[in-house]
């Protein structure tokens, strides 16, 4: 199994845009200090050589991490300077509004792979995540994606869809396609009231993406999007191991901006919560409270029994799961309803793609090797 | 405690769901097993079939294509005496490459393959020469063809028209500038030109953005509100961002190891004695070439050719054929191979009649080696009515990929591949690249040779019945 230690550091609360489905609570300006970032830093080198993990993978988080940038080069400086064997991998997820030219040649030098929220074309974007004046941080965000794309060419993009941008679903990852973005992550907002009629919306738009997909395949356009590719690999890959599908406490960590360590990087917001707290980058982490939050969130889901589709649904995800029920032991019903809707559309788009049998179809899910072929073609 | 909870869904379990129908991970893999999952119908419904007597009617129902396509697989990637092994269809062409990821097998290298090729027809007793044969469709240079026994091969990669193989970045480009529609507000596009006053702006690699901002946006306010104080310049707005990049490039040197430092000394002065649209045209193809070479770091960039013929088109009575020819030449110049250029020059060089002449020939030249759809049918249908056969033996054939080994431990294999390419070099050119997928290790293209070496002998055999040996 890939040994990685996957530890997000919220480096402050702050935020420039108040996008409508944010669920970390206030953005107060209490960014996360030097000292407990170098603290949090010596826990995760520890750690993870106690534990034999030879990876670990930082991951710049926030709010907006790059309101904090001269804390991201002191962590990136602080990892070069180790040496204790471990190798260490850059993340960061953004809005893309502070991202300027030299700054992302300066995060590509050391090897930060920056990726991208965005949430479809203005329409949808000025309506999901306006700046905090409230108007639409468009301009900004498309003033930074040829400057990312242009050094990061396999950049990754998310997209949250709310109830109210359903119906533009398809339309906003086309649109992200055509910007020049191949990795797309398609997500829902876990947090929102979804009624039976939105689900509605997002099944017809699902269909479009359907269509959209298997269009781009046939044309052989090498591309990502997680909404269809994971579902498709729920059935060609066999499934992981409960211990292995969500690692969330155990080599997932994220670190508040006041030290405080939690499984993932929902349970990070300015409301503190207790119940979820592994412990503080200066007194350690407590083992019991990890493997208990483990045992949690990976307990079999009573209203589940008996459901055919267990197997290939993402109900095991403990963030999800806390997002839309509050609670780590109880399936999310949107995933539940999302999952009946999305896996029919996407076994009917793989049939058709088997049938014919498409070169890029069969090695995308029938090939192990194909993610290093395309993480070298990516780099030459 | 409870984070949000208000959504009117609720879950319920589903007790039955349709059976996707595509290979489960439970199933034979699909690529190392292509026959044992048949489709439309079932191994055992064809067992049924084939023991009743009844196969051959699955091959004329129209549904069975699917099948029919794995059964012509069968035949030709075994070898069917009795059939072209190199039919055009099997040359994979056209084909699209995209942006990135591979999502195909490795290829066989065109050099591996032509040696192997050209040493089988040699031992087989054949002699070849390059020739040129007159078909309906144009004349096609081949450089693999014996005149007696008038059987030969082409190796079709990078001598394709562009109907056969579009190049990566010729039209999927997103940010071209034919496809910026909107305007930019006029204190952003004061802020480009401010730029390029103080040289202060950054060199853009897709020049062509730049320019469509600059030359959609600009308003006759804003070149008023700007050249108030700046009488020394004229918004030109090409020549104004080239002589930029050129002043840049200068400085820099680094884009071309072999090119002579004094070109673009030499350019300069061409162009200061030219009408500023020629300039730019100009100058359009020297960035063109630049940008060109950038991505195919593998070609070798002849810049006295190119220079030479900048150089004599100043004294071209008519600039835009003089424009046009060179814009041919930087074809020929990026998308030829060394063996290519050197009978391109032999040729160039032979001529005693002078500049255009030499031109026609390059023309003539090129027009011959490059191949279209039509041309490569054409030579299809001739070798089938045995006038004379010529293999099309292509890079994009799938029969001559492979899947690399798997490795045991696959995770470990991903980490550290990524890690090489993360640590040592986040750029790595293409050679690197592929100097790591001929690594020993990959030894399964020694069973595609193999498999190329029966191809090939069985398209000798075949050629020579046609022939009527």
């Amino acid at each position: 199994m890939l040994q990685t230690l996957s530890v997000s550091f919220h480096l402050t609360h702050d935020c420039n845009l108040r996008c409508s489905y944010c669920y970390t609570g206030a953005k107060t300006h209490v960014p996360m200090s030097q000292q407990t970032a170098d603290a949090g830093l010596a826990l995760i080198e520890k750690l993870a050589l106690e534990q034999g993990i030879p990876n670990v993978e930082i991951i710049f988080f926030g709010g907006e991490p790059l309101m904090e940038k001269d804390l991201i080069f002191h962590i990136l400086k602080r990892c070069r300077e180790s040496s204790n064997g471990l190798h260490f991998s850059f993340k960061m997820s953004t809005n893309g509004t502070l991202l300027t030219e030299p700054l992302m040649r300066d995060l590509l030098r050391n090897e930060v792979f920056v990726s991208l929220s965005l949430d479809g074309g203005p329409e949808t974007h000025g309506e999901q995540r306006p700046n905090c004046g409230g108007h639409s941080s468009y301009r900004m965000v498309e003033r930074a994606i040829p400057i990312l794309l242009k050094y990061i060419p396999c950049a990754n993009v998310t997209c949250v869809t709310t109830p109210a941008s359903a119906h533009r679903l398809a339309e906003n990852v086309d649109w992200i396609f055509k910007k020049g973005f191949r990795y797309i992550t398609t997500t829902l907002d876990y947090t929102a009231n979804w009624t039976p009629d939105d689900m509605r919306a997002l099944e017809k738009s699902y269909r479009q993406l359907a269509h959209w997909y298997e269009e781009k395949m046939r044309r052989h356009e090498r591309f990502y999007l997680s909404s269809f590719d994971e579902r498709i690999r729920t059935h060609t890959r066999p499934p992981l191991q409960a211990t292995e599908r969500c690692v969330a406490g155990t080599r997932q960590l994220a670190i508040a901006p006041n030290g405080e360590i939690y499984p993932c990087i929902t349970f990070v917001t300015t409301e503190r919560l207790p119940q979820f707290l592994l412990g503080h980058v200066n007194d350690g982490l407590d083992d019991a409270c990890r493997s208990y939050f483990h045992r949690c969130s990976e307990s079999e889901k009573a209203e589940c029994a008996g459901c055919s589709l267990k197997s290939r649904c993402s109900s095991w995800c403990a963030c999800i799961n806390f997002m839309s029920t509050g609670t780590v032991t109880e399936a999310s019903p949107i995933v539940c309803h999302q999952e009946q809707v999305l896996l029919p559309i996407v076994d009917e788009v793989a049939k058709r793609l088997w049938r014919r049998r498409n070169t890029l179809f069969m090695h995308k899910h029938y090939n192990d090797l194909y993610p290093v072929f395309e993480y070298l073609d990516i780099n030459a | 405690m409870k984070m949000k909870n208000k959504t009117q869904l609720s879950v319920r379990p589903v007790r039955k769901t349709k059976k996707p129908v595509y290979p489960s991970w439970q199933e034979p893999n699909p690529l190392e097993q292509p026959y044992a999952q048949p489709y439309p119908f079932t191994q055992k419904a064809i067992n049924w079939l084939a023991a009743s007597g009844l196969c051959g009617a699955l091959f004329l129902m129209p549904e069975a294509e699917g099948m029919a396509k794995q059964v012509d697989k069968v035949e030709a990637v075994e070898g069917d005496s009795l059939g072209n092994p190199f039919p055009f269809k099997w040359t994979g062409l056209p084909f699209a490459p995209s942006s990135f990821g591979t999502g195909e097998p490795s290829r066989l290298s065109g050099r591996t393959a032509i040696v192997l090729i050209d040493s089988i027809f040699r031992e087989a007793g054949f002699n070849f020469e390059p020739t040129v044969l007159k078909t309906k469709e144009g004349n096609i240079a081949i450089s693999k063809f014996d005149k007696e026994k008038k059987i030969g091969y082409l190796w079709l990669e990078g001598n394709l028209d562009s109907d056969l193989m579009v190049r990566y970045g010729d039209d999927s480009y997103v940010y071209q500038g034919s496809k910026i529609k909107k305007r930019y507000p006029d204190n952003q596009i004061e802020g480009y030109y401010r730029d390029f006053i103080s040289l202060n702006a950054e060199i853009k690699r897709h020049s062509n953005f730049s320019i469509s901002i600059l030359e959609q946006n600009f308003s006759k306010a804003l070149e008023g509100k700007i050249s108030a104080g700046n009488t020394s310049w004229t918004f030109d707005n090409k020549c104004l961002y080239y002589e930029y990049i050129i002043r840049k490039e200068m400085e820099s040197g680094y884009i071309f190891k072999n090119m002579p430092s004094n070109l673009f000394e030499h350019f300069s002065k061409v162009l200061a004695m030219q009408p500023s649209d020629e300039k730019n045209k100009q100058l359009d193809l020297l960035i063109d070439i630049r940008n060109s070479h950038m991505k195919n770091r593998n070609l070798n960039f002849e810049p006295q050719l190119f220079a030479d013929a900048l150089l004599k088109a100043k004294d071209y009575k008519s600039p835009k054929k003089a424009i046009s020819r060179i814009d041919f030449l930087r074809k020929v110049l990026m998308y030829t191979n060394n063996e290519q250029k050197a009978i391109l020059k032999k040729s160039i060089a032979e001529s005693k009649d002078g500049w255009k002449k030499s031109f026609k020939i390059a023309q003539q030249w090129w027009d011959e080696m490059t191949l279209n759809k039509q041309e490569l049918l054409a030579l299809e249908a001739a070798a089938n009515r045995g006038r004379y056969a010529v293999a099309l033996i292509s890079a994009r054939d799938y029969r001559l990929a492979y899947n690399t080994f798997l490795p045991e431990n696959l995770d470990s294999f991903v980490v550290s591949a990524k890690n090489r390419f993360l640590k040592t070099n986040p750029m790595a050119d293409s050679q690197t690249v592929a100097n790591y997928l001929n690594n020993p290790q990959f030894k399964t293209e020694a069973m595609v040779l193999k498999n190329l070496e029966k191809q090939v002998l069985d398209y000798i055999h075949w050629a020579k019945q046609q022939r009527g040996y």
